[in-house]
């Protein structure tokens, strides 16, 4: 098998290329449940490493030793031993470890269903709703006191708190992963999915969608960002207010051109009569980390290409593309939209 | 050797379909324990009780398992039961290696089907 | 399948060399008329063909085309993929190239590929002149290539489905896939799932009852058994796809809303009903592949398997197994814990099979006289052990609940099924090229280029597919037409990207040499192997001489001379005693032989009647309904002309096969092939309504408020509806037991005869009739919910096979008015009673469902 001999080295190298861009990797975990998954994957790849090593010893041998050195190998015992009872309590293993795994996450801190939830010592999950839309992420954040606000492609989430996610669609199938913080979940018409996660350090996790739904699958990614309780608590009571007022003359005028156009049809900028819910909520837009599902950059000339060209960008998506404008308006509305912190 | 079968009358008694699900009886039993089990499982939780998809699974796993490990224990009976068991000595021994291999990995499957229920609750997602 | 057996114990043969059935020398002509009736039709008229070599030759030709095409496809996608935020082919493109590319794969590659090695290898294995249904296999062949080539073409219009080879509603609804490419998927796919069940069905009955004398079941090749329990499993698996195919197509064409939630239905419907397909499905690819691996190394190692018993409990075991699995494949939708814990355990118990079956092949290869023969084939085979192994132990990984939330819909999983799908199966295919080409060619295939093909592919393989794992692991989601730049996924595209082309360049020396080396014919050396088993004798268009005793499971090893004997017309069915195409149906457990059977020979019914299907199926397709219904009406009457010269009568019969044995050439009830096909038929429908009962009861526990105690929904008819119903299927059944009775003696029909034909038949029409119309009359309408349509349903199920009885009900009444149905010549009548039958058992239980259980439930 001299073609498998070549690969390792090569595969080496292209890791070192690779680096250790790691934003989206299930192998770096950030939260428990992830780090649990980790965990079992290794212990899973070295053992498999070894059954195959194994088969493959077994193969030569069988193949290019004398016959007198193959000969124990030619026996039905050897298929019974091999085939039946080493299999038999491998899988048997695995399984129980797999089942015991499933329900691992229920001893997590204040991740207990039950009454006894508060016992936690991480007070009340946070809940998030998120709804997966053709094709970008509607974020609903619901405080304690029924409290709820809207944003979009951006989970921020604080340190050391479950985070229980109600995950529902708008249209088709979605599936709601970020590999670092858990495995994925279905957004399914018609059902209420829950996932609890937690972070175990600040940091970014950069999450996609994981079930085929439509034209633009491709770009529907969106951030989780972890912040310390203190930083958790000061961007919930900024992203919970309504916008701020602009205030370059610049972003005056993109804020005029931004209703007088019809935007606010489509998406809402709280304090402002902008109040439209088919498009993403823009209140803050200017503080998130990405546009457009996570797919651009956060700056003016970004908000100034999607505006123009977002059927290029991201095709087929709901947001028809804005020729109307001359340079100078598209730039005024993208300062207006890059203001909105 | 039998010169002349076709004007023999067709002897009683051996019909094919007997000896066919005389073979396949273990993965025929575990297909009913997956049913069993699987089945009532989302119809009891969809129906709201919970506590009642233990005992089924429980007992399930113990009829299947107790008919397969009878089944590798006396292959003789179930054979004779089936209306399996007339054929050429050389047959029959292919026939019950066969059945009883079958059964013992059935009765695995079986098991490894009801732990499940020893370890995770009834009916909740636990994610 | 209750009586088929005069199977007795006193005819084992004892241990000494009796006399050989038959005297050589053969008469003189008796060669020459084998030849004649056996022929080819030659130039162009060779689409008549139904010989199962020719049909095998097209149908494996086909297979590789639809192969190369959605390879090509995959090269494509893989130079989009190649570097981050490429435009070379663009969304739209690349969303229909993948569905494409795995439709293809799967459907019109991978599933017909293993038929078509069954219809050209089996009936050669088995020592049989032909398969039981030659012109069925023909009808598949042709349905197959007609249905794939149309379908597949959509992708040079952008008319290709663009939904996923798995379609899940509700992205495939009208609602968000508005044009006809969804309908291209579905009309295409379920025409080519009906040819997948008309060639399992000719496997079934091929490897029970054509196999050669003292052929018992303990000494049938593992080839045999694993296309058995492939056919098998087609049997049980298809059907769930084509009743989620017909619910997305009607609620699609007609609004019936099953899979829509806010009517009651449910998404998830359709990913159980295909995924109850689609993972045995793997298998289905699988075990035919791993049965040709089993025959090659025991040739190679020049001795049996070792652990032959345990391979055959494998194949059986994994047929089964791999029906609890399906749920695998959603263990991410939300479902309760212990649901998935059942699944995993399934998955988990499948992979004993798969381990019993490497380590036999590993302890047989030890196992070798003098060394293992390292050709062509078995390198194949070695390599398909590595990649096969490798996928399996992911398989067992992906198998692990928690570890499947990460990499369910990663290109982990792409990874893994490249795995086990090229691993388990191209491989072996390409192995199986090389070591059987010299069985339908003049010569065999280039050693030179096979090694060179071989390590290019498998190289190009593991260097396309290993990294895969690898950006999976990092988060890159697959079906994905572009990804950002910098998330650690880059170089493992471009590595893949390369070791695509790789592979690719082997699959390329191998069409060289295909091209160089590949002369379909007979001239070639017989055994050049030297393998032990039956395909291996000296073979010509009639196949061999004569179909040889068999006391072994490898007969050419353990049974000196044999080929000569055969050669020389001194063992069985020498000559062709009814002077048409025939062979011997054997007993299945035994293999007595038990009657001569008479089989057509080459025509244009069978094609004309895949041509006129096909039309009908992608007509409709463009909602050209009245050309369709045209098309449907003319396969119909196709089918008609095919079926009239299938029930030749017991005319020339009994007849002299040699070493005393008088076989007649006709048989009725449970011991003839057509009983066997029907029961078969039978199956198919039994796991169809099987699926719909699931699905209606899988419903209720979702939206029972759509159910009539839930208030919204109108009250069920009245019980005089389906007792009035049921009165009248069990009238049905009574007049078609009567009809049974009153078949005269040839020459002298009864009266009686036609009127209680087209009694029992009206019977039938007007049950389904009245319960249609009970629910009509309650106010209720398919389109109110999704209780409503599966009501509905249940009757559109019954009133086709209702349709399909009617028209064999017709069709009898044809036979006894030209006095072809008499009180012997009677298979006609007995596989339209028992068609009629199963629909009227269907509809009983149709209606104590639909009428029984809301009352139940209240």
């Amino acid at each position: 098998m001299s073609g498998w001999r070549a690969l390792p080295p090569l595969l080496l190298a292209v890791l070192a290329l690779a680096g250790c861009e790691g934003v989206q990797s299930a192998l770096e975990p950030q939260g428990p449940e992830a780090a649990r998954i980790a965990l079992l994957a290794e212990v899973l790849f070295v053992g498999a490493g070894a059954i195959l090593l194994l088969v493959v010893v077994l193969t030569a041998i069988a193949v290019y030793a004398p016959e007198a050195r193959r000969r124990w190998l030619a026996r039905h015992r050897v298929v019974v031993i091999g085939g039946i009872l080493f299999p038999g309590v491998t899988v048997s293993v695995l399984l129980v470890y797999g089942l015991l795994l499933m329900g691992a996450g229920e001893a997590d801190p204040g991740r207990a269903t039950g009454a006894g939830a508060e016992g936690g010592g991480s007070g009340e999950p946070i809940r998030i709703a998120v709804v997966g839309e053709q094709w970008w992420w509607r974020v609903v954040y619901q405080e304690a006191d029924g409290y709820r606000f809207e944003t979009a492609n951006e989970i921020r989430i604080p340190v050391g708190r479950t985070v229980e996610l109600e995950l529902t669609t708008a249209d088709v199938i979605h599936s709601f992963w970020v590999p670092k913080l858990a495995g994925k979940l279905d957004m399914i018409p018609g059902r209420t999915n829950r996932l609890r996660l937690a972070a175990d350090r600040p940091g970014v996790s950069r999450g996609q969608c994981a079930e085929y739904c439509g034209g633009a699958h491709a770009l529907m990614a969106f951030e989780v960002v972890a912040l310390s309780e203190t930083d958790f608590a000061e961007w919930l009571e900024l992203t919970a207010g309504p916008a701020p007022e602009p205030e370059g003359e610049q972003e005056r005028r993109g804020r005029k051109l931004f209703l007088a156009a019809g935007c606010g049809g489509c998406h809402t900028v709280r304090g402002t009569p902008a109040a439209g819910t088919i498009g993403p909520d823009l209140t803050h837009v200017g503080g998130r980390l990405s546009l457009a599902a996570a797919i651009l950059p956060n700056s003016p000339e970004a908000f100034a290409s999607w505006i123009v060209d977002n059927q290029h960008i991201k095709p087929d998506n709901r947001m028809p593309p804005y020729g109307i404008f001359g340079d100078a308006e598209v730039e005024a509305i993208a300062a207006y939209l890059a203001s909105l912190r | 050797m039998a010169r002349d079968p076709s004007e023999r009358p067709t002897p009683p008694g051996r019909p094919a379909a007997g000896t066919i699900f005389y073979l396949l009886f273990g993965p025929i039993v575990w297909s009913l324990h997956f049913l069993a089990i699987y089945g009532p499982q989302s119809l009891l939780c969809a129906r709201g009780l919970p506590e009642a998809v233990g005992p089924t699974l429980m007992g399930a796993t113990l009829v299947c398992g107790l008919a397969l490990l009878a089944a590798i224990l006396a292959p003789e009976r179930l054979a004779r039961l089936m209306k399996a068991a007339h054929w050429p000595a050389e047959r029959q021994a292919f026939l019950d290696t066969v059945m009883r291999a079958l059964a013992g990995l059935s009765l695995f499957a079986v098991l490894a089907g009801g732990a499940g229920g020893l370890i995770l609750p009834a009916c909740p997602g636990l994610r | 399948m209750t009586d088929t057996s005069d199977e007795s114990s006193e005819g084992a043969r004892p241990g000494a060399a009796p006399p050989l059935p038959n005297e050589a020398p053969r008469p003189e002509g008796e060669l020459e008329a084998l030849k004649r009736i056996w022929a080819t039709p030659k130039g162009w008229r060779v689409i008549k063909a139904v010989n199962n070599t020719p049909v095998g030759l097209f149908y494996t030709g086909a297979a590789l085309l639809f192969f190369l095409l959605a390879g090509v496809l995959g090269l494509l996608m893989r130079v989009q993929l190649a570097v981050p935020d490429n435009d070379f082919l663009g969304q739209d493109l690349f969303n229909q190239m993948f569905t494409v590319h795995g439709t293809t794969m799967m459907f019109l590659f991978a599933v017909p590929a293993v038929e078509a090695l069954g219809v050209l290898l089996l009936p050669q294995m088995l020592a049989a002149r032909d398969l039981p249904f030659p012109r069925l296999s023909a009808f598949a062949v042709w349905a197959y290539v007609i249905g794939g080539l149309v379908f597949f073409s959509t992708i040079l219009y952008d008319l290709a489905p663009d939904g996923g080879w798995f379609m899940y509603p509700p992205l495939t609804l009208t609602e968000f896939s508005p044009g006809d490419n969804a309908d291209f998927w579905l009309l295409g796919i379920g025409f080519i799932e009906i040819s997948a069940i008309a060639g399992a069905i000719e496997i079934i009955v091929g490897t029970l009852r054509t196999r050669p004398p003292g052929m018992s079941l303990d000494k049938m090749p593992i080839f045999a058994w694993a296309m058995l329990i492939f056919a098998g499993m087609i049997v049980f698996a298809f059907p769930a796809v084509i009743l989620a195919t017909m619910f997305l197509e009607i609620e699609r064409a007609f609004g019936w809303p099953i899979f829509t939630a806010s009517a009651g239905g449910d998404p998830l419907l359709w990913q159980h009903l295909f995924w109850f397909f689609g993972h045995p499905e793997v298998y289905i690819i699988f075990l035919p592949a791993a049965g040709l691996v089993s025959m090659i190394v025991a040739t190679a190692a020049r001795r049996p398997l070792i652990g032959h018993n345990l391979i055959v409990v494998a194949l059986i075991a994994t047929g089964f197994f791999s029906f609890g699995l399906w749920v695998h494949h959603m263990f991410t939708t939300g479902l309760p814990s212990l649901s998935l814990g059942f699944f995993s355990a399934a998955s988990m118990a499948v992979a004993i099979p798969s381990g019993i079956q490497v380590f036999a092949w590993i302890a047989t290869i030890a196992g070798s006289k003098q060394r293992f023969r390292i050709t062509t084939p078995s390198l194949f085979v070695l390599g398909f052990l590595f990649i096969f192994t490798l996928g399996g132990l992911t398989g067992v990984m992906v198998a692990m609940v928690p570890f499947d939330w990460q990499v369910h819909d990663s290109y982990f999983v792409v990874a893994h099924f490249h795995y086990v799908l090229i691993g388990g199966m191209v491989f072996p295919l390409f192995a199986t090229f090389y070591h059987w080409a010299p069985m339908v060619a003049k010569r065999p295939l280039s050693e030179r280029l096979g090694r060179w093909c071989f390590w290019l592919m498998f190289g190009g393989f593991n260097i396309a597919f290993f990294p895969m794992h690898l950006a999976g692991l990092l988060g890159m989601p697959r079906r994905v037409w572009t990804y950002e730049g910098g998330l650690g996924w880059d170089g493992y595209n471009l590595v893949s990207t390369i070791g695509a082309f790789i592979l690719a360049a082997g699959v390329l020396v191998f069409l060289v040499d295909l091209i160089r080396n590949f002369r379909p014919g007979e001239s070639g050396k017989p055994n050049p192997w030297d393998a032990g088993t039956l395909e291996w004798l000296p073979q010509d268009v009639y196949a061999t001489r004569s179909i040889p005793y068999v006391t072994s499971r490898e007969p050419l090893w353990d049974q000196p001379g044999l080929a000569r004997e055969v050669a020389e017309g001194r063992h069985y069915l020498p000559d062709a005693p009814t002077g048409g195409r025939e062979t011997i149906l054997t007993s299945p457990i035994e293999a007595k032989p038990q009657c001569i059977l008479q089989m057509p020979g080459p025509g244009w019914s069978q094609l004309l009647a895949a041509v006129f299907m096909a039309g009908f199926f992608l007509l409709l397709t463009v909602k050209l309904v009245i050309p369709a219904v045209a098309c449907g009406v003319a396969a119909i009457v196709a089918c008609l002309v095919w079926a009239w010269d299938l029930d030749p009568g017991p005319g020339k019969g009994p007849v002299s096969i040699g070493g005393g044995i008088k076989l007649p050439v006709y048989l009725t009830g449970p011991a003839s092939h057509g009983w066997w096909a029907m029961v078969v038929v039978m199956f198919v429908g039994a796991s169809l309504y099987l699926s719909y009962v699931f699905s209606y009861l899988y419903i209720w526990t979702v939206s029972p408020d759509v159910w009539p105690a839930g208030g919204v929904t109108p009250a069920l008819p009245d019980a005089s509806w389906p007792l009035a119903s049921a009165a009248l299927l069990v009238a049905a059944v009574a007049l078609f037991a009567g009809t049974g009775r009153t078949l005269g003696e040839r020459d002298r029909p009864r009266i009686l005869t036609p009127l209680l034909l087209a009694a029992g038949g009206t019977c039938v029409v007007g049950a389904v009739a009245i319960e249609i119309l009970g629910h009509w009359q309650s106010g209720l309408r398919p389109t109110d919910s999704s209780y409503a349509a599966l009501v509905y349903m249940a009757s559109v199920l019954t009133g086709q096979v209702v349709a399909a009885a009617v028209i064999m009900t017709l069709y009898t009444l044809a036979r006894h008015v030209t006095g072809r149905l008499d009180r012997v010549r009677r298979a006609s009548f007995e596989n339209t009673a028992l068609l009629l039958y199963f629909g009227a058992g269907q509809g009983l239980i149709g209606l104590l469902l639909v009428h029984g259980f809301p009352r139940m439930t209240g």
